[in-house]
C-alpha cells in the first residue's frame, strides 16, 4: 500500500489485522502505519494536557512501544485501536505526573482487570458493529452544541475538574455539570444505537 | 450489587478522563468496584476518548522520532497475550487500606472524635479537597446545608434519607452547589459515611458562621 494510504480514514478491521500481524509476525511495516496515523494523535493529546514538548515526545514514544510490545492483548471485538490506544496514553501521562508528584490522579483501573469480560458482554461487537459505534459517536461530536463541545473537550482532553473548568469559562459549577451530563449523554446514546 | 443512587455521569465521566481530584476518586473507587452500572458508564466514556483521539488534529512529527523508535523494536520481545497482572497497591495511609476493605472492616476501632451532638468524625489527609468519614447517630438530623462546589456523599453502614430518597450502604449521594439539603439519619444505626468536598461544608441554623473554623469539615 503507498504512504498516502496512512493519512486515509482506514476501517477498524484494517486496524485489527495490522495488530495482528504485529503480535504474530512482529510485523515492522504493520506498526509503521498504526505509528503513523496514532502518534501524531497522541501528541496532539499530550500537548492538549499540558505536556511540554520534550515529554509530550518521550511519553509518545512509551506509549508507542506499549502498542508494539502489547500487541498481542489488543482485542478488536471489545472496542476500536483508538480507544484502545487513548487508554494507554491517558493512563502513561497521569502515571507520569503521579510518578512526578505534581498531581495526584490515578487513572480509573482498580476494575479494569474485569473489563475484557465485561465489555464482550455488553457490546458482544463484531468489528464492523464495533467500528460503526465509533463513526456515529464522531457524527454526535461534530453535532454538539458549542458549550458542551467545549466542556467535553476540556474534561476528556485537558484531564480539568468541574471547578476548574467553572473558573476558566466563568459559569457556575452547575452548569459544567450539565453541559457534560448532556454532551455525554448524546455521546453514549450514539455508542448505544447499535445494541 | 444493585444500587439505586449513582454519581452523575458528568462526575464519572470525569472520573474517567483523570479530571477529578483525589478526594472524590477515593470515594468514587469505593461506588464503582462494585457497580456495574458505573463500570459501564466509564467504558463508555473511554470509548467516546477513543473517538475524540481519532478525531485530533495530527501533530507535526520528526522523521528522526520515529526512526528512533523503530530502532528501538527489535529490543522488545513481544508481551504474552494476557493481561498483565496488577501492579501491587501503593503505599497508602493505613486509613485508606481500611476504606479499601470497608465492608469487611471494624469501623468501630477507628479513632473517632466527637464533632458536635449526635456527630462524631475522622478527617482523612488528602493533597486535594476535603474527605471526612461521618459516624451519625440513629436519627440525628443533619442541619440544612448548602455547600461550595461538589459534595460527594457514599454511606458504609447503615443510611440516611434527604429530599432525594434513602441512601443505604454503597450508594452515592453527588450534589453540587445548588443543592440544599437536610439529611437525616435513619433510626435503627449509626449511619456511617465518607464525605468529599471541595470547600468546608456551609451549615445554616447550627453553628453560628464564627464558629465553622473549628468545625472545619
Ligand atoms: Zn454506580
Amino acid at each position: 500500500m503507498s504512504p498516502q494510504a496512512n493519512n486515509e480514514r482506514v476501517g477498524d478491521a484494517h486496524w485489527a489485522e495490522l495488530m495482528a500481524r504485529i503480535a504474530d509476525n512482529r510485523d515492522k511495516n504493520a506498526f509503521s502505519r498504526v505509528y503513523d496515523h496514532f502518534a501524531p494523535r497522541v501528541k496532539s493529546y499530550l500537548l492538549g494536557q499540558g505536556a511540554q514538548e520534550a515529554l509530550a515526545d518521550e511519553l509518545l514514544q512509551a506509549a508507542l512501544l506499549q502498542v508494539w510490545e502489547k500487541a498481542g492483548q489488543f482485542n478488536a471485538r471489545v472496542g476500536s485501536l483508538s480507544t484502545w490506544i487513548y487508554r494507554i496514553a491517558r493512563n502513561r501521562y497521569f502515571d507520569h505526573l503521579r510518578r512526578e508528584r505534581v498531581r495526584d490522579r490515578p487513572p480509573p483501573d482498580a476494575w479494569l482487570q474485569q473489563e475484557d469480560e465485561f465489555e464482550r458482554e455488553v457490546h458482544g461487537g463484531t468489528q464492523t458493529e464495533v467500528e460503526r459505534e465509533r463513526l456515529s459517536v464522531e457524527n454526535a461530536l461534530k453535532q454538539l452544541p458549542s458549550r458542551q463541545a467545549q466542556v467535553l473537550y476540556m474534561s476528556f482532553y485537558q484531564g480539568k475538574t468541574h471547578v476548574e473548568i467553572a473558573g476558566e469559562m466563568d459559569i457556575p459549577l452547575g452548569s459544567v455539570k450539565s453541559s457534560l451530563r448532556l454532551a455525554f449523554e448524546k455521546l453514549r446514546c450514539s455508542l448505544g444505537a447499535h445494541l | 450489587m444493585n444500587m439505586l443512587f449513582h454519581p452523575d455521569d458528568a462526575t464519572l465521566a470525569s472520573y474517567a478522563a483523570c479530571g477529578v481530584e483525589r478526594n472524590y476518586s477515593i470515594v468514587l473507587d469505593l461506588h464503582i468496584r462494585e457497580c456495574r452500572h458505573c463500570q459501564q458508564r466509564i467504558s463508555d466514556a473511554d470509548h467516546i476518548g477513543g473517538a475524540l483521539l481519532q478525531a485530533l488534529p495530527a501533530a507535526p512529527l520528526g522523521q528522526e522520532q520515529k526512526a528512533a523508535v523503530m530502532a528501538l523494536l527489535d529490543g522488545i520481545a513481544p508481551a504474552p497475550g494476557v493481561k498483565a497482572p496488577a501492579p501491587a497497591p501503593e503505599e497508602m495511609p493505613k486509613i485508606l487500606e481500611v476504606l479499601r476493605n470497608w465492608r469487611q472492616a471494624d469501623l468501630d476501632a477507628l479513632p473517632w472524635k466527637p464533632m458536635a451532638p449526635g456527630i462524631r468524625r475522622i478527617p482523612i489527609e488528602v493533597p486535594q479537597g476535603r474527605l471526612n468519614l461521618l459516624r451519625i447517630a440513629p436519627g440525628t438530623c443533619l442541619p440544612v446545608h448548602s455547600h461550595q462546589g461538589n459534595e460527594l456523599t457514599m454511606v458504609l453502614r447503615g443510611s440516611f434519607s434527604d429530599e432525594i430518597g434513602r441512601f443505604t450502604p454503597g450508594n452515592v449521594a453527588d450534589l453540587d452547589d445548588d443543592v440544599e439539603h437536610q439529611p437525616i439519619a435513619d433510626r435503627d444505626e449509626d449511619c456511617i459515611c465518607l464525605v468529599a468536598t471541595d470547600a468546608p461544608l456551609r451549615f445554616r441554623d447550627w453553628l453560628p458562621q464564627l464558629l465553622q473554623p473549628l468545625f472545619r469539615l
